[in-house]
């Protein structure tokens, strides 16, 4: 049993790191209605900058994290700017496409600025495991899920209860009707691009001292964190993050008790049964199209 | 002019350009390699867009498509010592198969939900490469050489110049279909949906056509490439092929035959020409960057795709012409 809580509280760590990816996804598919396919490439450049904040400047962790994610949303909303609304009659697809280009500007910029190397990434609490009830915890998987778990209470507070989050939401329902409603639309998607951003950011930085700082860093979560997005359903906020935590959890568990090869390629086959069989995910509602 | 216009005589000379690197005295092998990069992913290209710019679907998967045909195919040559053509015929087979399966799912998948369910697919396929020793020499891959065809063997040009003539025809057939009434009912399908089933589309048999027959396409690139670099690792089939061949075929323009061919040839050709400068070539991450930035401008500022710039062109001085009369009278 005490096997069984440690997997679990493996996953709940990196369900953290996809659910923070997949809120940001979702920000921008509700409000934009685009997938943002450089959601992990934008969070590797941002890891990087941030281990140069650290390495070169010498700025302490608790503050190039920080300053890190300010720099990710400048730039996510330099990106919603100049790029996605750069002229006015882009189509989504081509905005999608945009986004590609912007893998391959980041993944072009990244060894040019910082080097190919990899670069070592040090936690944020490099103290020794805790022992709760036989389960060893790091202290700094504490952190990491409980930086989560007030992100996600913050963002859905703001979402649910202020008039910014109707804003917002008003948006993902629809873009056209909330114009003529007097809310500014396009503020929505950029402030909607700079806090995806800055989650792709911060997700980045959580996985770096597991992974060090590389060029293809980004990958294993951002793909997860699309799955998840599809699992929990992209029409709702709170569905992929529940669908994160799912996945990392499940994934453990079938590592641990049916094989580590395995596991992701049957959790995989698992989603795609489940897709198939619920086409609008765990919390989707069903869309109604219209002639 | 007419000469000109006809669709054939055009896919032709497309295939004799191509063929120019085999027919020039001189030209290092390197460029035979890179043309034969052009060629195999202008043949997925291809199949992309009857699925996506014809048809409306989209696949993150057909990169594994790819993979699969040309482990299969490295195995059949190999292992069993069946001839290239049979081996061939049976490595398409396969994709056929899964795209059967995965058009039968896209009935009920719309957009995203879609493309991230061939994502699904295509992770578990590379994962079974990566798994599979006995089949696909796990991380270290498989080999395959070049093919005999009714008793010829073939050279490393000689390979080529079979995937060039496969080319051409895959173009002169998707031309044809695309014209047919059954490109018609992926048009209007695309188009609309519940319209299209208004007028008495049926829906899935079309979507099952448009995944089988991307799915033969990339299988066909795939044995290209395994017959042509006579290795294959998993490596390669990542969703990030099968991003840049949706990528390629939205630059090149998405419902045209030739799309996907332009598309290919300046994917693979940029990179090439950028690394070849002096010094912008040897900062590392300088071409992807510079090719990126390229394929921003591209879709900020001409969505259509490349291929229809000539023409552009030409209707733009004939406007300026017929202006120009005007102003005379």
């Amino acid at each position: 049993m005490v096997e069984f809580f440690q997997q679990v509280v493996g996953g709940i760590e990196t369900g953290s790191m996809y659910a923070l990816a997949a809120m940001g996804l979702v920000l921008i598919y509700q409000t934009a209605k685009i997938i943002n396919f450089s959601q992990g490439t934008l969070g590797m450049f941002m890891a990087y900058v941030c281990t140069g904040l650290i390495l070169d400047l010498g700025l302490p962790m608790w503050i190039a994290v920080p300053v890190a994610m300010v720099l990710a949303m400048v730039l996510g909303a330099l990106i919603d700017r100049f790029l996605m609304n750069g002229k006015s009659n882009i189509t989504n697809l081509s905005r999608e496409m945009i986004t590609l280009a912007i893998i391959m500007i980041f993944q072009g910029l990244a060894p040019m600025l910082f080097g190919a190397n990899e670069t070592p990434f040090s936690k944020f609490i490099s103290a020794s495991a805790l022992d709760i009830g036989g389960v060893k915890v790091l202290p700094n998987s504490i952190l990491i899920i409980g930086i989560t778990c007030v992100i996600m209470a913050v963002l859905f507070f703001v979402l649910e209860k202020t008039t910014l989050g109707v804003a917002v939401r008003a948006t993902a329902s629809n873009p056209q009707t909330a114009r003529l409603q007097g809310i500014p639309v396009k503020m929505v998607t950029i402030g909607a691009w700079a806090v995806a951003t800055a989650l792709g950011c911060l997700a980045a930085v959580m996985v770096a001292p597991l992974k060090n700082v590389t060029i293809s860093m980004m990958d294993s979560i951002h793909l997860n964190s699309f799955i998840a997005s599809v699992l929990g359903g992209f029409s709702t906020f709170y569905g992929p993050v529940v669908a994160s935590f799912i996945i990392g959890i499940a994934n453990n568990l079938l590592g641990y008790y049916v094989s580590t090869k395995w596991s992701l390629p049957l959790l995989y086959a698992l989603i795609l049964l489940f897709i198939v069989l619920r086409p609008n995910g765990l919390f989707g509602k069903k869309i109604v199209k219209k002639v | 002019m007419r000469l000109i216009r006809n669709k054939y005589l055009q896919y032709l000379l497309v295939g004799a350009v191509f063929l120019l690197p085999v027919i020039i005295h001189g030209v290092p092998t390197a460029t035979v390699t890179l043309a034969a990069s052009m060629v195999y992913t202008a043949i997925a290209g291809l199949g992309i867009n009857v699925l996506l710019g014809y048809s409306g679907q989209i696949s993150l998967g057909h990169a594994a498509f790819m993979g699969l045909s040309a482990y299969m195919s490295a195995y059949l040559t190999k292992q069993l010592e069946l001839p290239f053509l049979l081996s061939m015929l049976v490595a398409v087979i396969a994709p056929l198969l899964i795209g059967l399966i995965l058009g039968a799912i896209a009935v009920r998948l719309e957009g995203f939900y879609l493309a991230i369910a061939t994502l699904g697919f295509g992770e578990i396929l590379r994962q079974l490469f990566i798994e599979m020793d006995w089949f696909t020499g796990g991380f270290s891959g498989a080999s395959a050489t070049y093919p005999k065809i009714f008793g010829h063997a073939l050279t490393k040009n000689g390979m080529y110049i079979f995937m060039v003539g496969l080319l051409v025809a895959l173009m002169m057939l998707v031309y044809n279909l695309v014209h047919s009434s059954t490109g018609r009912a992926m048009i209007a399908m695309k188009s609309s949906r519940t319209a299209a089933m208004a007028m008495g589309v049926n829906v899935f048999q079309y979507k099952l056509i448009s995944f089988a027959i991307s799915s033969v396409f990339a299988g066909l690139a795939g044995v290209c490439y395994v017959h042509f670099f006579r290795h294959v690792d998993p490596t390669v089939w990542t969703a990030a092929l099968s991003l840049n061949l949706i990528a390629l075929v939205v630059i090149g323009g998405a419902a045209t035959v030739g799309g996907a061919v332009v598309g290919a040839v300046v994917m693979h050709g940029l990179p090439e020409l950028m690394k070849g400068m002096p010094i912008i070539g040897e900062i590392p991450g300088v071409p992807l960057l510079i090719v990126g930035i390229l394929m921003a401008i591209m879709l900020i500022f001409y969505p259509r795709g490349l291929i229809h710039i000539p023409r552009d062109i030409v209707t733009f001085f004939q406007k300026r012409a017929a202006r120009a009369q005007k102003g005379d009278v």
